[in-house]
């Protein structure tokens, strides 16, 4: 037991113990160890009384060997009970403001990590405490404004939304401590005293104190928000006026958003997606060559997850001609999907017509350019063999360019209307079974002499065994073409290349050059009339001999095409259909 | 044995070519060569006689090839004469068959060197 509380038990027991009979006290609580007080000397005859002390759980235990006073017993009780009770009261109060003290520091913890401000009123609207974040919101001497000590009727520089200064009965604490009043989310503009304006959404509370009021800055959030609406309007205008058709896809593939152009190729209503996203109807899609499509652009970029630009489908139109359509899609990382669709059906059109007319015209051109060469290389060739006498040897030079020049234009002349005839599809092919290996015998051996005497080697690094139906001689000249224009860019002692692989239900024969490669911004012209990555004097064709390849190939039920190569050099192949073994 | 080819009528609407055409025929195939620039010429030339072989140009105004070829084939003086046709459109003939009254049909432009040899194959080849 505690000294001091042992000294005032022995106070309290005083009366008891000048009781002549009495000769042991003792005050026993729980584990507690007992106060004993021996008063004198105990004898034979002692008896043992207890009782116990009020409700403080403890008890008083007398010695004696005869009678007492009583009421020396009952003050001793009450005595101790009154000093028990005191010292728990001061144990519980101790305990109480330890607490206390803890939750005070872990409250003030909270607040000062708080990017809310958070400010705390007594009951006279004092501002009794403010938190770091409150101070840098305001500042330390509008902070002191915010108190109804300052005087002022009126909180300065805090405005209603839209309104005048905001007055001090109207301050959301005011109302909270007088009106004892809940303050939920209430907007409120603040003018900084560098002039920037500052959007504050105030909750206040009533407390015993007085009121605790928060502010949260929501300037950036409400001026982001206020530039995603201005964007969305924006957005929605130029959507509204595109000519091309704009649809938002939601997860689903359900229509969720378009524009009055999309209406009547997506099959659904503006006013009806609005209500709830729907399904488009879109049915009997096909593509350029008319086969039906299985997938339009936006389910491919939704199930891929990458955009899918340029797509061409054809669909009907409600009187049911067909049109069609430029579609591109682009997928949302939110798994929506945005897709764009242009009727191009006048402009399609108007090229292949453009295109045709074209042809018509370099037709006509080269057939018209056939009278006068035949006069100009006809006169040439004439003087070349001495027909109108001897060409003086000063002459006999001109003769040669001209004559060489006229041979050139005759090529070209010819390689048009070839290409016209090919694409027209009336050049006659003579198909037959052609073992690839023997193909590409011949190929080679075509260029061997022209190829050894550039020093380049032409070799076949496979042995096909593959079986083709196709047309020898046209394969030949495809060929030649790939391997002609290999040789030519490659330098003495490089190689070229052939070899075969299956493409599929095709077999791929390809040429491997290991020359400076195709210039980049060439690549995509390659195989279209009239393309030369160089000056036509440096190698002597007119750029047809490619997009003669690509109509023969056609043809002949194949293709060929272009793969640019790392390192360096280029492929170009050549496919054709493979018959059944 | 038959008789070899002497005279021929060259038939176009572009002066030089017929001067290229005679001048290869004349010195090279040492031909008599006659010249008529259309269809109306080259008929009334054939009616005059002589003419062994017509070399006929398909592209002509006013009287075109096949016109000249119809009127000498419904002539009996001229119904039989070897005709050879010139022309630059010559897929005009690889898609279809030459006409059958045609001996061959020779595209522009040709060479003018071989001419001659090439006529007198035609010619040798000629049925009577």
């Amino acid at each position: 037991m505690n000294p001091e509380i042992a000294l005032r038990l022995e106070r309290a027991l005083r009366r008891l113990s000048v009781q002549p009979n009495v000769s042991k006290l003792r005050v026993h609580r729980g584990d507690e160890p007992p106060l004993n007080l021996d008063v004198r000397p105990a004898r034979p005859e002692s008896n043992w009384l207890e009782r116990d002390i009020g409700r403080s759980g403890a008890t008083l235990g007398v010695e004696h060997h005869g009678a007492f006073d009583p009421a020396a017993l009952n003050d001793a009780v009450a005595w101790c009970e009154d000093v028990l009770a005191a010292t728990a009261d001061v144990r519980e109060l101790a305990s109480a403001r330890d607490q206390a003290a803890r939750q005070e520091a872990l409250l003030r913890s909270v607040l000062m990590t708080l990017t809310d401000g958070v400010l705390l009123y007594d009951r006279d609207m004092e501002l009794i405490e403010c938190n770091e974040s409150a101070v840098r919101m305001f500042g330390a001497s509008r902070l002191d404004q915010m108190s109804l000590r300052e005087g002022p009727d009126r909180i300065e520089h805090v405005f209603r939304p839209g309104g005048g200064p905001l007055k001090f009965e109207e301050w959301p604490a005011y109302r909270a401590v007088k009106n004892r009043e809940w303050v939920n989310r209430e907007l409120l503009d603040y003018r900084r005293a560098d002039g920037q304006q500052r959007w504050l959404l105030v909750n206040a509370a009533p407390v015993a104190a007085g009121a605790v009021m928060s502010i949260a800055d929501l300037t950036d959030f409400h001026e982001a928000r206020a530039i995603a609406e201005e964007n969305v309007q924006v957005w929605q205008a130029l959507v509204g006026a595109l000519h091309e058709g704009v649809a938002l896809f939601d997860v689903h593939g359900r229509v969720e958003e378009l524009n009055a152009a999309a209406e009547q190729v997506l099959g659904v209503r503006q006013m009806d997606v609005r209500e709830e996203p729907r399904m488009a109807v879109v049915t009997g899609a096909v593509d350029e060559q008319l086969r039906p499509v299985s997938e339009l652009p936006y389910q491919t970029a939704k199930r891929t997850g990458r955009p899918v630009t340029g797509v061409v489908l054809g669909m009907k139109n409600r009187r049911g001609s067909l049109r069609w359509y430029l579609t591109s899609a682009v997928p949302l990382r939110d798994g929506r999907v945005v897709a764009s669709i242009m009727d191009f059906t006048s402009v399609k059109s108007a090229a292949a017509e453009s295109e045709q007319r074209k042809d018509e015209f370099i037709s006509t051109l080269s057939h018209e350019m056939r009278t006068p060469l035949t006069s100009l290389a006809g006169a040439l060739a004439l003087l070349e063999a001495g027909a109108a006498g001897a060409v003086p040897p000063s002459a006999a030079n001109l003769v040669q360019i001209c004559s060489r020049s006229a041979a050139r234009l005759t090529r070209l002349v010819n390689d048009v209307l070839d290409l016209e005839k090919i694409v027209a599809g009336s050049v006659p092919l003579t198909l037959a079974q052609h073992r690839v290996s023997d193909l590409i015998h011949h190929a080679v051996e075509a260029v061997a002499a022209a190829s050894r005497q550039l020093g380049v080697e032409v070799v076949s690094v496979d042995r096909p065994v593959a079986v083709v139906a196709t047309d020898a001689d046209r394969v030949a000249q495809i060929l030649a073409n790939f391997l002609s224009n290999a040789v030519q860019h490659s330098s003495p002692g490089d190689r070229v290349e052939l070899s075969t692989s299956e493409a599929g239900t095709h077999v791929r024969i390809a040429v491997r050059d290991y020359g400076p490669g195709v210039p980049a911004a060439f690549r995509s012209r390659l195989f279209t009339r009239f393309a030369q990555a160089e000056p036509q004097a440096a190698r002597g064709g007119a750029g047809l001999g490619l997009s003669i390849c690509k109509a023969l190939a056609r043809a002949l039920g194949g293709d060929v095409g272009f793969a640019a190569q790392p390192d360096r050099g280029s492929v170009f192949w050549l496919t054709l259909p493979a018959s059944p073994p | 044995m038959k008789r070899p080819l002497r005279t021929v009528l060259c038939v176009d609407d572009d002066a030089d070519i017929l001067a290229v055409v005679s001048l290869a025929l004349k010195s090279l195939g040492g031909f008599e060569v006659h010249l008529a620039n259309g269809g109306q010429g080259a008929l009334a030339r054939l009616a005059k006689g002589g003419i062994d072989l017509v070399l006929l140009d398909v592209m002509m105004p006013e009287m075109d090839g096949h016109e000249t070829l119809e009127a000498m084939r419904s002539n009996p003086a001229t119904v039989d004469t070897p005709v050879v046709l010139m022309t630059a459109r010559v897929q005009l003939y690889q898609a279809a068959t030459p006409p059958p009254t045609v001996l061959a049909v020779i595209a522009k432009p040709f060479d003018p060197v071989s001419l001659s040899s090439r006529l007198v194959a035609l010619w040798e080849s000629a049925p009577q």
